[in-house]
């Protein structure tokens, strides 16, 4: 069990972006978007689309208002002991309205799940989740440089190392960089998906979340994060995310199976 | 003929634009110094963002589901008028075509 320390009248001062270091997030969060919708742009000319226009904002516009609610209630839910402590004080909405508390992992679940719901309502049977890969890599990369620069505000850093490449985030404590290590993985996997092999349909997207999914559980524990039965809240879903993955991949080859068959 | 309502008005664009606004806001720095700074009377440039983006929050928040809202009754409506529209169908194809002629 964990116990909340942080007084009543501290925790929005915690998540001040004011000072050099915190208020470069939000600019790399928003420089994120920009260049994550910019590539997704430039795949759709370059490479076309599985579906026609109108198909294709609905499908983008399910997976905005899922990501936009899994990731911040996913943050908010990673910092409950500061959420009691808000409600206690009766600061809830302020904390809502507050900015930060939002997860990728988060934002990645709920706009999958929002594209599933959205199909299932319209009927459309298509894989769209491809020509999302590359925008995705592209757009938490920079959204990790900005959560490097924001330093210790962020809630993101890494444990303590001797390593020569720790970083120093203004406390004096050499820290490992995950966040490095996160881009340089991103541009790994961006290249390996990107790559002209063939891939069926929608499993450059599966493979994407997967990796993505499984890097978390295992980067996460290079971050002191509050754990629950030995992993935090963000590996948890990591793990149910991984989870239905696979039930999905084992459907998905039955289908295939079927289809074959018939 | 004329367009259907639900295909001249570009909902999903509305709402992913909306959506990506709500996501910027809570990002930036301005509500956090608002609110911090005991609702206002600071003064100074970063009261005054602090103010704009707590406005772009509510409002493309009241924005973004009075949009679903509309965008589900229109298809809702809309679906129901087509079915009506539909000729009635008496005998099942598929059978029809399973019987020996």
């Amino acid at each position: 069990m964990i116990e909340s320390t942080i007084p009543c009248d501290s925790y929005t001062i915690a998540m001040i972006p004011i000072g050099s270091h915190p208020a470069w997030h939000p600019v790399m969060e928003t420089l994120a978007y920009a260049s994550g919708f910019a590539v997704f742009r430039w795949l759709r000319r370059r490479q076309g689309d599985v579906v026609d226009e109108p198909q294709r904002w609905t499908v983008l516009a399910a997976a905005t208002v899922g990501a936009l609610i899994g990731s911040r209630l996913l943050g908010i839910a990673e910092q409950w002991p500061t959420v009691m402590e808000a409600w206690r004080c009766g600061r809830f909405l302020e904390l809502l309205l507050s900015p930060g508390g939002k997860t990728i992992v988060g934002g990645l679940l709920g706009g999958w799940l929002g594209v599933v719901v959205v199909k299932k309502f319209s009927g459309l049977r298509q894989r769209t989740g491809d020509l999302f890969v590359l925008p995705l890599c592209v757009g938490i990369a920079v959204g990790r440089v900005g959560c490097l620069l924001a330093g210790l505000a962020d809630d993101t850093y890494g444990k303590p190392t001797t390593l020569p490449w720790a970083v120093n985030l203004g406390d004096g404590v050499g820290r490992h960089p995950v966040q490095v290590y996160e881009i340089l993985f991103l541009a790994l996997l961006g290249i390996l998906l990107t790559r002209r092999a063939e891939f069926p349909d929608g499993a450059r997207f599966r493979i994407f979340m997967g990796s993505y999914l499984g890097w978390r559980i295992l980067i996460d524990f290079w971050k002191p994060q509050p754990l629950i039965g030995g992993m935090n809240l963000i590996q948890w879903c990591c793990l149910a995310g991984i989870v239905f993955l696979a039930f999905d991949f084992i459907r998905g080859g039955r289908e295939r199976n079927e289809r074959a068959t018939d | 003929m004329s367009e259907r309502l639900i295909d001249r008005i570009p909902f999903a664009k509305i709402v992913t634009v909306l959506a990506i606004v709500i996501a910027i806001s809570l990002g930036l720095c301005g509500v956090t110094f608002f609110i911090s700074s005991g609702g206002g009377r600071g003064g100074g440039f970063l009261i005054g963002f602090g103010m704009l983006e707590l406005a772009a929050i509510v409002l493309s928040a009241v924005g973004l589901v009075a949009t679903i809202v509309v965008w589900i009754a229109l298809s809702v409506f809309d679906n129901c008028n087509h079915k009506e529209s539909e000729p009635l169908r008496l005998f099942d194809d598929k059978k029809d075509k399973n019987q020996p002629s």
